[in-house]
């Protein structure tokens, strides 16, 4: 049988994959690689234009994990409308990221691009009273701020969870740590684009902006990234960046190292056919040391929060804010401590070790 | 039910003015309508119930449901009302368990 990879790779080509059905062993791991890889949109169009021939047997299973996958995608969604009719009472604009923005924006079809959770995006001044709008709502908090205020001025956001177990990530910016802090929030909302979920307004990133976020996600991560957020730079790719916007702001968000990181992952994943030509403009990316070792704290399994957060101080402008990003990690409050470390003690001992490993690679 | 039902007027009326409020995907001729409420609860539309939900994004009578799926799928008017009246009261309880 042909590797999955290669199978998972001309699936995403619109190659023709299979001329006659797979075996009963080769198709059981082939849904295991389509549903790792949340592909069952993808399977299914193939079956549907008669690129992967299947027995009527397989063809239902595939059907089947596709609705079970796109059942999850509509009721994430009937929440985010729900969240999203909510914060409008407090005057609160909402950015949809990733799944549910690529899904109408980069797919030709919603149902090509499946999703677990939802993402949104609020402006920094609105976080806390979405955060107050949400828990209200029904919603937990997974994680508690090491200070007041931490969130909204060096934070990514938190996750909320609704009693029935979906997920909200809601963001102020695309990452936690020194990827997100570099990121300016009114560049992200610049050049943003208006869809529709659920039947209400909303906002997405504009495309170049989209794609930084697929890279940053794809590239910060211990483990390789998911082909869906791959497919989203490629698709965005193909229909047209303005290279000149994406280096500007690649350049200004300092994701040089970033960006040439995903590519690379991409071309490993996806393989070099599928390459986007933003690769061209690799020449012009400039990854410095401390870009690489910053994104190196993300990819590294040996490295933990401490490592990021010593990262992140250069990124914060000010002296001031400086300082008050140190203190809040120095002295968190107790309940942060308990939930992430346990103890005090714990923590700094996690903390000594993590940046110990840091100091012992940079030399 | 006859052509002078008016579905504003009835219980009904909360299911044609939410329907294009709620997420929906498409998957083998099976339509999912995700809850216009925010629930977690998806309805299954299957065969000439996807039509129908389409037709439900705008306000219409019953008697115009009929008409248009009648000429639709070439069928009679009296063949067609029972299953229309049919799916709409599904998808009125349906609204209803959701909280409405």
């Amino acid at each position: 049988m042909t590797g999955l990879r290669e199978l998972g790779r001309r699936l995403v080509r619109d190659d023709e994959i299979a001329t006659e059905p797979l075996s009963a062993d080769a198709w059981a791991e082939f849904e295991a690689f389509v549903r790792h890889q949340r592909l069952e949109g993808v399977v299914v169009d193939a079956i549907a234009t008669d690129r992967l021939r299947v027995t009527e047997e397989q063809r239902e299973l595939a059907l089947s994990a596709h609705l079970t996958a796109m059942e999850r995608s509509v009721s994430i969604e009937a929440l985010v409308g729900l969240v999203v009719d909510r914060l409008a009472e407090h005057g609160i604009a909402v950015c949809a990221l990733k799944g549910v923005a690529a899904c109408r924006l980069d797919r030709s079809r919603p149902e090509l691009r499946s999703f677990f959770d939802a993402d949104l995006l609020v402006r920094p001044e609105d976080l806390e009273q979405t955060y107050a709008t949400m828990t209200t709502m029904g919603l937990r908090r997974r994680f508690v701020e090491p200070a007041a205020g931490f969130d909204r001025d060096f934070g990514k956001g938190s996750a909320f969870t609704s009693p029935d177990r979906r997920e909200i990530d809601l963001h102020r910016t695309l990452a936690m740590g020194a990827l997100g802090i570099s990121v300016d929030p009114d560049e992200l909302w610049s050049d943003s684009v208006s869809i529709e979920v659920a039947g209400r307004p909303m906002q997405a990133l504009g495309a170049e902006a989209r794609a930084l976020h697929a890279c940053v996600h794809a590239a910060a991560s211990t483990t390789p990234p998911r082909w869906p957020t791959l497919i989203d730079l490629v698709e965005l790719d193909r229909s047209g960046l303005e290279l000149d916007r994406f280096i500007a702001l690649c350049r200004s968000w300092r994701y040089d190292a970033v960006v040439l990181c995903a590519l690379d992952l991409l071309a490993t994943e996806l393989g070099p056919a599928l390459v986007p030509t933003i690769a061209s403009t690799v020449g012009e990316l400039r990854a410095t040391r401390l870009q690489q070792m910053t994104l190196d704290a993300y990819r590294r399994p040996d490295t933990g929060y401490a490592s990021r957060s010593v990262l992140a101080v250069p990124v914060i402008k000010g002296w001031r804010r400086r300082a008050r990003f140190v203190r809040a990690l120095a002295k968190p409050r107790r309940p942060y401590v308990e939930q992430v470390h346990g103890t005090t003690g714990a923590r700094w001992r996690s903390a000594f070790e993590d940046v110990h490993a840091l100091i012992r690679r940079r030399r | 039910m006859d052509g002078r039902t008016d579905p504003r007027s009835s219980r009904i009326e909360t299911v044609f003015r939410r329907a294009a409020r709620a997420p929906t995907r498409q998957s083998g001729g099976v339509l999912l309508v995700g809850d216009p409420l925010g629930g977690s609860s998806v309805l299954r539309v299957a065969g000439a119930g996807v039509l129908l939900w389409q037709l439900l994004d705008e306000d219409r009578t019953i008697a115009e449901l009929v008409e248009l799926l009648a000429s639709e799928l070439h069928v009679s008017r009296a063949e067609i009302e029972p299953h229309v009246t049919t799916m709409v009261q599904h998808l009125a309880d349906a609204n209803r368990l959701v909280g409405s």
